[in-house]
């Protein structure tokens, strides 16, 4: 295998007093270097869940994350230290993902010296304000304190510290949905140059169809914490299988006049992911569901060599 | 024009702190028929929301002031009226859906109260205790809820059933303006396209006229006749969806702004976003508050605020364009 990172039947469950649950169930992915899989979801479909057991920052359930060859779930912490250079996350919402009482220099040296990956001090304010320069942060904010700062340049002190020690693979969990739209394509540009630039492994997650079309190469479709379609971007958004991506595809307002389909709109909301019943977790709220969508394990079915689905219409 | 339900002339809302004088809106001027949408586009800090809260007279008090202008709702210039007759329009004639359902409705009070309480104060058609509950059956279901969950509490909603309960009390008097901020922005995609086929249904329903804040301009598409782009407190470009979509010609920030959402339908490497930040409301630029971000700036947009340029209900508010452009 080629991928820098993979899963293999991912799980990962919370125990809650009513019971299991499912936040994320039974994933494969790979992601190959300098490549971006975008994650697809609505809000409670586990997304997050899987980006941050992917970088260990939950322990799984079960399954296997193999990063270079080795998995992750096997390390012991000084190699989850190591991993942690080469693993690292942007979170959401750069308002409450950085440190207020420490400056913006502060905060980009902090994993340097917790990693003790440069010790002489001169090299390390060297090393932040090239990272201030790549990310596209003026010299003057170096000393300045978050609150200064708007979101999109906060949001680029999280690239900053993200990068800070040369990861291979970055987590974006909705790097851009906190922002205005002009701001939020500065921050895509930004992402989609450092890629071009040093090969970097994005797992993108989003809830907005249009920005992770525009930055992956492939997607994957999330349903209460399950894989419900995977396939390239093309595929994906020229044929979408599963009626829950067909659903959300067409949900999708589009800022052009006449683009006013009047496609029903998939009725009801997510149920629980607490327990769920075997089968089909969409089929309660999808249009074509059939007797046997329900009872049984839904298979993964491999349309063409780039696209799988979980869906028995296509049995 | 009698057949304006709203007219607002160079309005001028500040906020004063100790601090300084932040200039929200600054000479806003638009207008709505009956029973239309209009669409009011703007990024964070555009003074969208002070526009809306200008309109209803709920600025944060000691701070927030209209300096300046008129808002002639239905006739009747409201920034004119007592507290306690713009009690009587608040809720009733003119409502507002906020944008955070999770915080708009009172966690210790069920669904069936909260809709119940507007009625209690506006109490003109809706009487009795049987005809008020009744009124609160018939909106629950109008929103496509259950009337028998009215004695539940929000916690016990989803999201977007919690933003239908605001919606139907938003509608619970027969409002004859709607104001609604982001109604669908803290809603998941297929959850934000049910509200908003139901908002579309219910106002030609209703013949409710609408003033529809929002930042995405996919909504505006689907959603609204008329359409207002707002950048740093006044209305820079404003026409039907129309001229905003499918004419040519363009404020540089409205282009800006459709330059920068990533499109579905064309494949494009790099975003052609606009450069730069808003302005600190607090520290405008002088001349066009645009000027330091605009490609085209030229020396006289540095000097003079530009006029509004009109012809056929389409406004640019740039030096670029003389009439005979539009």
């Amino acid at each position: 295998m080629s991928d820098l990172i993979y899963t293999e039947g991912l799980k990962k469950y919370f125990k809650t007093p009513a019971g299991m649950l499912h936040a994320v169930d039974n994933i494969n992915l790979s992601i190959p270097a300098g490549e971006t899989l975008g994650v697809v979801g609505e809000s409670g479909c586990g997304k997050s869940t899987l980006g941050r057991t992917m970088l260990r920052l939950l322990d799984a359930t079960e399954g296997k994350i193999i990063f270079e060859g080795k998995d992750i779930n096997t390390f012991d912490e000084k190699q989850l230290k190591a991993f942690r250079r080469d693993a690292q996350i942007i979170f959401q919402d750069p308002y409450s993902s950085i440190n207020p009482r420490k400056s913006v220099s502060q905060i980009i040296m902090e994993p340097m010296i917790v990693n003790s990956e440069i010790t002489d001090k001169k090299e390390r304010i060297d090393k932040v304000k090239e990272l201030m320069e790549v990310v596209g942060l003026a010299p003057r904010f170096y000393n300045a304190y978050p609150h200064e700062l708007d979101g999109g340049r906060r949001q680029r002190i999280g690239v900053a510290r993200a990068l800070a020690l040369g990861p291979k693979f970055i987590v974006c969990d909705e790097p851009v949905s906190a922002l205005d739209v002009s701001i939020q394509a500065q921050i895509l540009n930004l992402l989609m140059d450092l890629q071009d630039d040093k090969k970097l492994a994005y797992m993108f997650i989003t809830h907005d169809l249009s920005v992770v079309k525009h930055i992956s190469q492939r997607i994957m479709v999330m349903y209460l914490g399950e894989c419900v379609e995977l396939a390239s971007t093309d595929e994906l958004y020229e044929h979408p299988m599963h009626p829950y991506t067909q659903a959300l595809l067409e949900a999708i307002p589009i800022p052009e006049l006449g683009a006013k389909k009047n496609a029903g709109t998939i009725k009801g909301e997510l149920k629980s992911p607490i327990e769920p019943a075997p089968g089909c977790r969409f089929a309660g709220r999808c249009p074509y569901a059939k007797p046997e969508c329900t009872g049984e394990k839904i298979r993964e079915i491999q349309i063409t060599p780039t696209h799988k689905v979980a869906c028995t219409l296509y049995y | 024009m009698a057949d304006n339900i709203l007219e607002i002339k160079d309005l001028y809302t500040q906020y004063e702190t100790d601090e300084d004088t932040v200039y929200a809106v600054n000479g806003l001027s638009l207008e709505l028929e009956k029973g239309k949408t209009l669409g009011l586009v703007g990024e964070t800090g555009a003074g969208k929301t002070t526009t809306c809260l200008s309109i209803l007279r709920l600025l944060p008090p000691k701070i927030g002031f209209v300096k300046k202008g008129s808002i002639m709702f239905d006739g009747i210039d409201i920034l004119k009226l007592s507290e306690e007759k713009m009690r009587g329009i608040r809720g009733s004639d003119i409502s507002m859906i906020f944008q955070d359902p999770m915080s708009a409705l009172n966690p210790v009070y069920t669904v069936g109260q909260q809709i119940a309480e507007v009625l209690h104060y506006h109490n003109s058609k809706y009487k009795t205790n049987d005809e008020i509950q009744a009124r609160v059956d018939e909106m629950l279901e109008l929103v496509g809820i259950p009337a028998s969950r009215k004695s539940e509490f929000p916690h016990q909603f989803s999201g977007g059933m919690k933003q239908r309960v605001v919606i139907a009390m938003a509608l619970a008097c027969d409002p004859k303006l709607l104001l609604a901020d982001e109604p669908t922005t803290a809603l998941d995609v297929t959850i934000q396209a049910q509200v908003l086929k139901m908002m579309n249904d219910l106002k030609e329903h209703l013949s409710t006229a609408m003033i529809l804040v929002t930042h995405d301009l996919g909504i505006v598409a689907e959603t609204c006749d008329f359409v207002a782009v707002m950048y740093a407190g006044s209305v820079i470009e404003k026409g039907t969806v129309e001229d905003i979509f499918t004419k040519g010609v363009h404020h540089p920030y409205t282009k800006g702004l459709f330059d920068s959402i990533p499109n579905l339908k064309v494949k494009t490497r790099r975003l052609n976003p606009i450069d730069g930040l808003m302005p600190d409301p607090a520290n405008l630029p002088k001349g066009c508050p645009f000027n330091p971000r605009c490609p085209h700036c030229m020396d006289i947009c540095r000097q003079e605020i530009p006029a509004d340029i009109e012809k056929d209900g389409h406004m640019i508010k740039c030096h670029l364009y003389k009439e005979e452009d539009l």
